[in-house]
């Protein structure tokens, strides 16, 4: 890389301000390849050696040599004892949450700056500290207070007691979005209505966890009992109405109906907001169908989910009655439904729930039993 | 009757002083600069005009029109043009014309009136002017009216058009004057300024002596130092009952000046407005740039004549914008029977010969009879006050606006995309309905707009720094700045910091007083550490560079980055890099600016190296004035000889002198930083040149934008901080933590190296 032209001006500094003593470079007309050493850097005096570690960069190079050594394990240490243990163990926990990514790096520090915005420098620690707040003391300022002239009859709200906050806009969410979409979830959340917890003695609420873990259990193995037997049953056919299903696993299916509603449901509701669409200024009356589809205002008809092997498309008007077959099965208990789905299984299709095998005789030679305990 | 016999009188005279002329170069105009001191004394001795019949502060409109209608000019005796007849019929349409009397009346019986006017009304042109045929300035003691203007823009282009209608020459009679350019005379008796020059001249002059009446235009802005003049003249009036002052105001918010100028009357004059029709959304939008593209293309394709006006927030929306906005149309007009589109855009950066695009009319159709072409004009929220385009009858609106926000508690100062008031809304509107009825699609429900917009935009005060205006409230001789009458008072907070670090800065001795530092500090128009840190460079002998850095640092950044090449960009910039910082970048940037070379075609050398040739020379003619400053006050300018090894550390040191608040610590990890004193988390905004990680940096600027960045900076040394400001960098003062630790080791190092080797000099030079 070629010197880069330079020529300091060696005129007396008390020439007129337009040619002063800068140094003046010859700019480079095209830039020069590698940036890293360009001809600014090259001509910049050197940096002073005395200069180069700080006291500063020294630290930085100890700290990371102290990781470097935890890392290692020391040969020496072949018995330890349970506090140099837990203590080794908690530094090299240290040591693994060290390297954070960029965005959690960022989230930390708008974590701090929002709980430094939300701190009154008034009511801080070191507010006695500072000379400002002294110097307004001195004037006759009262913390608590606002400043400005005290007029008669004029309430101290009206005075701006608090800076103006500070909003970081990261989208390019509209006015009323944010909050018109936590309203819509709202909304929809509200007919779920999570039913609230009361307070229980702990060993009512240990029996309870242990009630709830067996019958989830229970459950669980109900549901595999059902798919089990939607592969038996389900078979071939792809449309069928609800009530043609056994109930035994007719709930399966019901469910994975309901699930895949709300699911559109919730995306049409998405779409809904303001996707694409345009503001609607009222002019429907001047669009047809074709428009609104092309525009968006419609959603586009729906498609017939084409799933292999789990196609239902269950007439919907079917569902308006109350299905009292499968109500009343759902309120067995878990234990009562898994039976009945292992014994049905057993019986129609030689098929062992607990062996997981379907075996060719009715007789089911080998299978050790009918519940899971004789399965071990 | 009197006046009218002095009307013959004076017309009478000018034959003979007509005849007089053949002999008299005085008299000669193309000559009269030559004798303006001769002519003046003329025109009071056998010269009168008019005017001097009057009765100060007891004249009539009809008085005035007369005067007005020559046949000479009234103020300084010359015949007045074919133009100035032709702006005068224009003039008399004006709405604020119809009531002149009324004005004059309300200024007759009172110091301090309120004055509201809706935009295009007339008032900041006209109001100045009948001001002057009642008050005359000039036959009372040689005063002045003053009329002040939030922009310096505005401040100019108001002055030249008012001197147009005045028939004088800019400068004479009507001048400007604004931050870092004067523009009056001695004849003057009209100026235009801005409110930050007016609240200068109060530092020098407490009673505003030089004038005898003072309009504040544009009160509605509510700009600091609007804000600052308001308080200031509610105290100079009781000292001065001969002072008449005007507030005038836009928009209808009259009611709070009244009350806040002890219930001053107010007149209203209607503006020439259309009714605008209002439209929300139905729903909120999601994305409020895809839904103000949809309404522009939506309205092109549908509406009537008319062209629309976009507010967007910044530079970068409003490019995008414009880009997507021109792809569209054109796909429009190939597929289907639309007129032509022509998209402008503007905002506060974009050169004046852009900026003036604007104005051009909207094409023609592109055949006889065809669709109307349509122009677009995509804005920052310059277009909702300040700037009137014509023609504009369809308003998009999403809501939002860029707004400067201040926080004492992290000390940060940035621009943020904020929504905008209720005002604000209804101003934009407003917009509209300029030329004809209008329309205003709001992107937005009008159950947000209720619910969500402030009612008023909070006035700068609350949202800036103010380390300036208080230094600049101790020069007026304010001392209590606790009771001091704000119309708004800012936050308890907001003050504390500001009297705390300009006690750092030395400016203030810990009683609240202004130090000598303090007072020469106040001289300059800079921020204070700016200011701090121009008076002491000479010690770091570097006056010469740091002149030339604060100039740098007081304009519009010098690099550009067109989006079309921004590795080129990148590529020129680094040309200029230097390793220890921004700062010195910029320097050198500046001295390769100057060289003869880049000087013999600057447009083409700022243009081949990507900058900004308006930031340089704003940056060159800030330097001249500030160079006039520091020369009045004996401040040297010196430099450190450039193959001198400490040439650049010099300067870094002296950076250090006025900026060693804004430090920046490297952090645990990765590329992040730490505020020294308020610990906030940042990084190194990725405009910077530094390429390796420097433990230590100062910087000019903490923004937030995604994410908090540290702009503009420089690598220091702990050692400097700790010599140069021992007060702030007081170790025990710090909370426990790496800075702290940091220091620490760096303050005993130092002790050990001063006992070992006692007799070593400073690294100073």
């Amino acid at each position: 890389m070629p010197p880069p032209p330079r020529r300091p001006n060696l005129l007396g500094s008390d020439s007129d301000s337009e040619s002063e003593t800068v140094p003046v470079r010859k700019p480079a007309t095209k830039p020069l390849k590698p940036p890293t050493f360009t001809p600014a850097a090259a001509s910049s005096p050197p940096a002073p050696a005395e200069d180069t570690p700080t006291a500063a960069d020294d630290d930085e190079d100890d700290d990371e040599d102290d990781y470097l050594s935890m890392c290692i394990p020391e040969p020496t240490v072949l018995q330890e004892t349970l506090t140099q243990r837990m203590k080794r163990q908690q530094r090299e926990s240290e040591i693994r949450g060290r390297p954070k990514s960029k965005a959690e790096l960022a989230r930390e520090a708008a974590e701090k700056r929002d709980a430094a915005l939300a701190q009154s420098l008034l009511s801080a620690e070191n507010a006695r500290q500072s000379k400002g707040l002294k110097m307004m003391q001195k004037m006759g300022f009262t913390v608590g207070k606002g400043l400005g002239k005290e007029k008669e009859g004029e309430k101290e709200d009206m005075r701006k007691l608090e800076p103006v906050g500070v909003q970081l806009k990261q989208d390019k969410a509209g006015i009323g979005h944010t909050s018109e979409v936590k309203r819509r979830m709202e909304e929809a959340a509200e007919g779920e209505g999570a039913p609230k917890r009361r307070e229980v003695d702990p060993e009512e609420y240990r029996q309870r966890v242990a009630e709830e873990r067996e019958e989830k259990r229970l459950q669980g193995q109900f549901f595999g009992a059902q798919k089990v037997l939607e592969g038996f049953e389900g078979g071939e056919e792809r449309k069928q109405t609800l009530r043609g299903i056994n109930v035994l696993w007719r709930g399966l299916v019901k469910h994975r109906e309901e699930a895949e509603r709300e699911r559109r449901m919730r995306y049409d509701m998405e779409q809904g907001l303001g996707a694409p669409k345009l503001p609607g200024y009222d002019r429907d009356y001047e669009l047809d169908a074709e428009d609104k589809t092309a525009l968006g205002i419609e959603p586009a008809v729906k498609v017939e989910r084409t799933e292999k092997g789990r196609t239902y498309i269950v007439d919907p008007e079917e569902d308006e009655g109350e299905d009292e077959e499968l109500a009343e099965f759902e309120e067995l208990p878990w234990a009562e439904k898994l039976e009945r789905i292992t014994g049905w299984l057993r019986e129609k299709h030689n098929y062992c729930f607990w062996c997981k095998w379907k075996y060719d005789t009715a007789e089911m030679d080998g299978c050790p039993g009918t519940d899971e305990d004789s399965h071990g | 009757m009197a006046s009218e016999k002095k009307r013959t009188g004076s017309d009478g005279e000018r034959p003979t002083k007509r005849s007089k002329a053949e002999s008299d170069p005085a008299e000669n105009p193309y000559l009269a600069h030559m004798y303006n001191g001769a002519e003046k004394t003329a025109a009071n001795g056998n010269g009168e005009t008019i005017l001097h019949t009057f009765k100060r502060h007891d004249t009539t409109a009809a008085q005035a029109e007369m005067a007005e209608d020559g046949p000479s000019n009234p103020f300084n005796s010359k015949p007045l043009s074919k133009q100035y007849f032709g702006i005068l019929k224009s003039r008399r349409n004006l709405p604020v014309h119809q009531q002149r009397q009324e004005f004059l009346d309300m200024f007759h019986s009172t110091q301090i009136m309120v004055f509201v006017g809706e935009t295009g009304s007339g008032k900041t042109t006209q109001i100045p002017q009948f001001v002057l045929f009642d008050d005359l300035p000039h036959l009372n003691g040689c005063k002045m009216v003053a009329c002040t203007q939030p922009r310096r823009v505005a401040a100019m282009s108001v002055a030249k058009r008012v001197a147009d209608e005045m028939d004088v020459q800019l400068g004479d009679e009507v001048g400007y004057n604004i931050r870092f350019e004067n523009n009056t005379g001695p004849k003057t008796i009209l100026t235009y300024m801005t409110d930050g020059m007016l609240l200068r001249e109060a530092m020098n002059d407490h009673n505003l002596d030089r004038y005898s009446c003072i309009i504040l235009d544009e009160a509605h802005e509510r700009t600091l130092a609007t804000d600052i003049l308001m308080g200031l003249l509610k105290e100079v009036a009781q000292r001065r009952p001969d002072l008449k002052i005007i507030i005038m105001s836009a928009t209808l918010d009259a009611q709070k000046f009244q009350h806040y100028f002890n219930d001053a009357p107010l007149l209203a004059v209607p503006g020439r407005t259309h009714p605008v029709e209002i439209y929300y959304t139905a729903e909120a939008e999601r994305d409020y740039c895809e839904a103000a593209l949809r309404t522009v293309l939506q309205i092109h394709a549908t509406e009537a004549e008319g062209d629309i006006l976009l507010f967007l927030t910044g530079e970068e929306e409003i490019e995008d914008a414009c880009r997507k906005i021109k792809l569209e149309a054109d796909e429009l007009l190939r597929e289907t029977d639309c007129g032509p589109l022509s998209v402008y855009a503007l905002y506060g950066s974009l050169p004046p010969a852009q900026q003036q695009k604007i104005f051009e009319p909207a094409p023609p159709p592109r055949r006889p009879g065809g669709p109307p072409g349509r122009k677009v004009v995509v804005s920052t929220n310059i277009a909702e006050t300040s700037l009137t385009i014509d023609g504009i009858v369809y308003v998009v609106d999403p809501g939002f606006s860029k707004q400067k926000v201040y926080n004492p508690r992290i000390r940060v100062e940035s621009l943020l995309v904020s929504p905008i008031s209720k005002a604000s809304a209804q101003q934009r509107a407003g917009r509209a309905g300029r030329t004809r009825p209008g329309k205003c699609y709001r992107l937005y429900t009008e159950s947000a707009f209720k619910k969500e917009l402030i009612e008023q935009t909070y006035p700068e005060i609350l949202r800036s720094n103010l380390a300036s205006t208080v230094l600049e409230l101790k020069k007026l001789g304010i001392d209590d700045l606790v009771h001091f009458d704000f119309m708004d008072p800012p936050a308890p907070e907001t003050m504390m910091r500001a009297l705390e670090e300009l006690n750092y800065l030395a400016c203030l001795d810990d009683d609240g007083n202004l130090t000598t530092l303090g007072k020469l500090a106040s001289e300059f128009p800079l921020d204070p550490a700016l200011a701090v840190m121009l008076i002491s460079s000479p010690e770091f002998y570097c006056s010469n560079e740091m002149l030339s850095l604060t100039a740098l640092l007081s304009v519009p950044q010098v690099f550009t980055r067109p989006p079309s090449a921004r590795k080129a960009a990148d590529e020129a910039k680094a040309a200029f890099a230097h390793p220890d910082g921004d700062h010195l970048t910029m320097l050198n940037v500046y001295h390769a600016f100057k060289s003869p070379e880049a000087q013999r075609s600057p447009n083409q050398w700022c243009y081949d190296n990507f900058l900004s040739l308006r930031a340089l020379q704003s940056a060159d003619n800030v330097r001249n004035q500030l160079q006039r400053i520091m020369d009045r006050n004996g401040i040297e300018l010196v430099s450190t000889p450039f193959e001198d090894k400490n040439y650049y550390t010099n300067i870094r040191k002296a950076l250090c002198a006025g900026f060693f608040m804004q430090v920046a610590k490297k952090g645990q990890s990765g590329k992040m930083y730490v505020t020294v004193k308020d610990q906030q988390d940042v990084f190194i905004h990725p405009s910077t040149v530094l390429q390796q990680d420097n433990e230590w940096l100062i910087y000019n600027e903490f923004v937030l934008t995604t994410k908090n960045y540290i702009r503009t900076v420089t690598h220091v040394k702990p050692e400097w901080l700790l010599e140069i400001a021992p007060l702030y960098y007081d170790v025990t003062s710090f909370p426990k933590g790496p800075v702290r630790t940091a220091l620490e080791r760096t303050l005993e190092k130092s002790k050990r190296k001063e006992l070992i080797g006692g007799k070593s000099s400073g690294s100073r030079r």
